[in-house]
């Protein structure tokens, strides 16, 4: 679960310029474009659709991901 | 049913008229030039075409309709069918086919009507009137598609004005016994009707003070992802036709990460889809005649060609359409 949890936070670090969020693991900090580019993303590795309002309640990175496992599963 | 097939029906030809005005999304107001830059990449959108006050979309469409009757030299006394695709019509009432009827010079004997649709619109209509033609033997129809939605969005709003631009197009169709059938798979979800909705100055809130488009760009997105590939595959299933017999597939002109996503999902190269997103935006139910006129003119006036034509978004409606070319006219894009 770590080394997967890292994989995902090494696949959004990847995504997000650092000149748009100072702090790439708070989703709050996020541009519209950034997240469009993050859904995109977890789709194309995870095959899963998140939708604006589940990720707006998600607050880090480490809870978005614990919302694509759990749709995953 | 959302899959169906129409036989007896060819496209005879398309075409397509723009605004000569555009506009760069570099010159966007309120945005540093890194967000330009993030959202030039991430939407693919430069430029955009802009109607002056003068021009509506039925006058584009007008354009369009008249280049491509002289080009194909039809009769417009032979022109049994007139269906105007819209959301921006040039007034509530009467719809833009009327109009369109008086200004071709076309027979009273014409049906002619509107259809309120919008990306998916272009897909939408042809299956109406194929299915009009095909099933009452009616000779020829034109199928008009356009919009100004540049005229129904807030200069103020940078969740629309990157986006949108204005362009109108025509497409002659014939009955024919010796053509392949068309296939269709058109879908609806009125529960997210709201995610693009101009709510104002209907019949529900008449007001028409700030009556400008809002779209929620994410559910869009969402949308996109989750359902655009599966419609497309569910009517080559139907069709029992491979991926890879498609010559061209030709997605509504939505968003480029967007249309990434669905060309990767669809498992499709890029060279087999051509994008006006650069170049000339979102110009609503026009995209896909407007792609197909700017990118594929050469191949679609001289060879045999498959597509796949996509449309989504707006209603929510979305639909695809399997479509035969056999060399049809395609004049030179227009611009005025």
């Amino acid at each position: 679960m770590n080394k997967k949890y890292s994989e995902f936070n090494s696949l959004i670090k990847s995504l997000l310029d650092p000149k748009f969020t100072a702090n790439y693991e708070h989703v709050d900090t996020w541009t519209s474009m950034q997240t469009l580019i993050v859904v995109s993303a977890i789709d194309e590795h995870y095959d899963v659709v998140i939708a604006y309002e589940e990720l707006k309640a998600c607050s880090t990175v480490k809870e978005l991901y614990e919302l694509v496992v759990s749709k995953v599963d | 049913m959302a899959l169906f097939s129409i036989s007896n029906t060819r496209i005879a030809g398309i075409s397509a008229a723009l605004p000569k005005q555009t506009v760069s999304n570099r010159d966007l107001k309120g945005l540093s030039a890194q967000e330009i830059d993030l959202l030039i990449t991430t939407t693919g959108i430069e430029n955009r075409r802009l109607a002056d006050d003068s021009t509506c979309a039925s006058d584009l469409c007008l354009a369009a309709g008249e280049m491509l009757l002289n080009e194909l030299n039809w009769n417009k006394a032979e022109i049994d069918v007139l269906i105007f695709v819209t959301q921006t019509p040039d007034f509530q009432v009467p719809g833009n086919s009327m109009l369109l009827q008086q200004k071709l010079g076309l027979s009273t004997s014409c049906i002619a009507f509107d259809i309120n649709q919008g990306c998916a619109g272009y897909v939408y209509g042809l299956s109406v009137i194929s299915s009009m033609m095909s099933s009452s033997g009616m000779k020829k129809g034109l199928l008009l598609v356009g919009d100004t939605i540049t005229k129904i969005i807030d200069k103020e709003d940078n969740s629309t004005t990157p986006i949108f631009s204005d362009a109108g197009s025509a497409t002659a169709i014939e009955f024919s016994n010796e053509v392949n059938p068309m296939h269709f798979n058109l879908q609806t979800d009125g529960t997210k009707h709201d995610a693009i909705t101009v709510a104002k100055g209907g019949a529900r809130t008449p007001s028409k003070e700030d009556a400008y488009m809002t779209m929620h760009g994410h559910d869009i997105f969402a949308f996109g992802l989750k359902e655009v590939a599966p419609n497309i595959h569910a009517l080559l299933d139907f069709c029992k036709t491979d991926k890879d017999r498609i010559d061209y597939f030709v997605f509504h002109q939505a968003n480029l990460l967007l249309n990434e996503s669905i060309r990767k999902k669809v498992g499709v190269d890029p060279e087999k889809v051509p994008t006006t997103l650069a170049k000339f935006g979102n110009t609503s139910c026009a995209t896909i005649p407007i792609t197909m006129v700017s990118e594929l003119a050469k191949h679609i006036k001289t060879e045999e060609t498959q597509l796949v034509l996509s449309g989504f978004g707006v209603g929510l409606s979305w639909g695809s359409a399997i479509v035969n070319l056999d060399g049809i006219v395609c004049p030179e894009l227009i611009e005025m």
